[in-house]
């Protein structure tokens, strides 16, 4: 049988399709639905929250406190600034990919680049984190007299732990990120060569 | 215009377009419960989309573009949907023809089109249901050159499916 053949059985199969009864207002008012509204809510909610909870903590804190405690806040402010940053960027991408009304290859492509950027981002800011924590580290030594024992080992072999921890979590997030990310980016791409 | 009318333009819509968006979910999503999910996304992704549509194309091509784009985006997502290689995840009323071999047959054909990549299911899609490839090609953002090509390369990978 051709495909052209097909025509009139999909057209015997189309109105005889039993259609369910929607509703569409209480539909569109829900304002919860769709994975990609979801996931943008609770972006939104991220960037809320975290503020929130820094504004809640930093008025709760007593007004004496030592350097440890003077250090330990300034890297729990930069991190949460950090962590406002990534789920604005994020909320601001997933955006971007809402917009269904351009032609499938126009919205193909929008989602390869999308995408490429959301995880290029992901990977500077978790890779930045570790930096952040080594830098967290050796300053509570230097100026909080803390970790005394790791403080005691030279600085070659601190030096030399940091770049093999890096090294090592730069590897791992490139494999996640391959393993999770990876085909569904070249599975787009082969979809968008198909329409060129 | 007032928000409840728009709304209730918007509602009208969909009622007349229906069975259009249900033929792409039917397309795109296996087994029933995932195509009422299908549904109600593409309804969603059309009332945020509505308030940009200015009549500039027709209302199917606008329709058939935020449909398709919204089922390859979920298909992305749920991995679950794409089931369509089972053949027990076919689409209800495959045929009716009260012919037994027609209707193996174009059951046969149909277990081909669940095998065909989300582009093809599209492009044969639109085919079924008449449509131009001026539209087509408005639809897909494909020339219409290359459609052609890639039609006739889909009726022969069909062919092949179903030997």
């Amino acid at each position: 049988m051709e495909l052209d053949e097909l025509k009139q059985g999909w057209k015997r199969s189309a109105e005889s399709m039993q259609i369910p009864a929607t509703d569409i207002q209480s539909l569109i008012n829900d304002k919860e639905t769709g994975p990609l509204i979801k996931l943008r809510n609770r972006f939104k909610r991220g960037m809320i929250i975290v503020p929130l909870v820094i504004a809640i903590a930093l008025s709760r804190f007593p007004h004496h406190h030592g350097v440890t405690f003077i250090i330990l806040f300034s890297f729990l402010l930069v991190f949460a600034f950090s962590m406002t940053g990534y789920f604005y960027y994020n909320y601001k991408l997933l955006g971007r990919l809402q917009t269904m009304n351009i032609s499938v290859k126009e919205h193909l492509q929008k989602q390869v680049t999308t995408l490429e950027k959301g995880l290029h981002f992901r990977l500077i800011f978790t890779r930045g984190m570790v930096v952040v924590f080594i830098a967290l580290v050796e300053t509570l030594m230097y100026w909080g007299k803390e970790l005394a024992e790791w403080y005691a080992e030279p600085l070659t072999t601190r030096l030399m732990t940091y770049v093999v921890l890096f090294a090592v979590f730069y590897f791992v997030t490139h494999l996640a990120v391959k393993h999770r990310y990876g085909k569904n980016i070249s599975r787009l791409k082969q979809l968008v060569n198909e329409l060129d | 215009m007032q928000q409840d009318d728009i709304s209730k333009q918007f509602e009208q819509l969909v009622k007349d377009n229906e069975l259009l968006i249900r033929k792409v979910c039917s397309i795109y999503a296996f087994p029933h419960s995932n195509r009422e999910d299908l549904f109600q996304d593409i309804v969603l992704q059309l009332w945020r989309a509505f308030p940009g549509f200015r009549g500039e194309s027709k209302v199917s091509t606008w329709l058939y573009r935020v449909a398709i784009n919204t089922s390859i985006s979920l298909l992305r997502r749920k991995k679950n949907f794409i089931q369509s290689y089972e053949p027990a995840a076919l689409p209800a009323n495959v045929a009716d023809t009260g012919d037994t071999a027609a209707e193996e047959q174009l059951h046969q054909l149909y277990k081909a089109i669940e095998r065909l990549n989300e582009i093809e299911k599209a492009v044969v899609m639109l085919y079924l249901e008449d449509r131009g490839y001026e539209e087509m090609e408005e639809i897909l953002g494909m020339s219409q050159g290359a459609l052609r090509v890639k039609m006739n390369r889909i009726k022969n990978k069909l062919k092949e499916l179903t030997k």
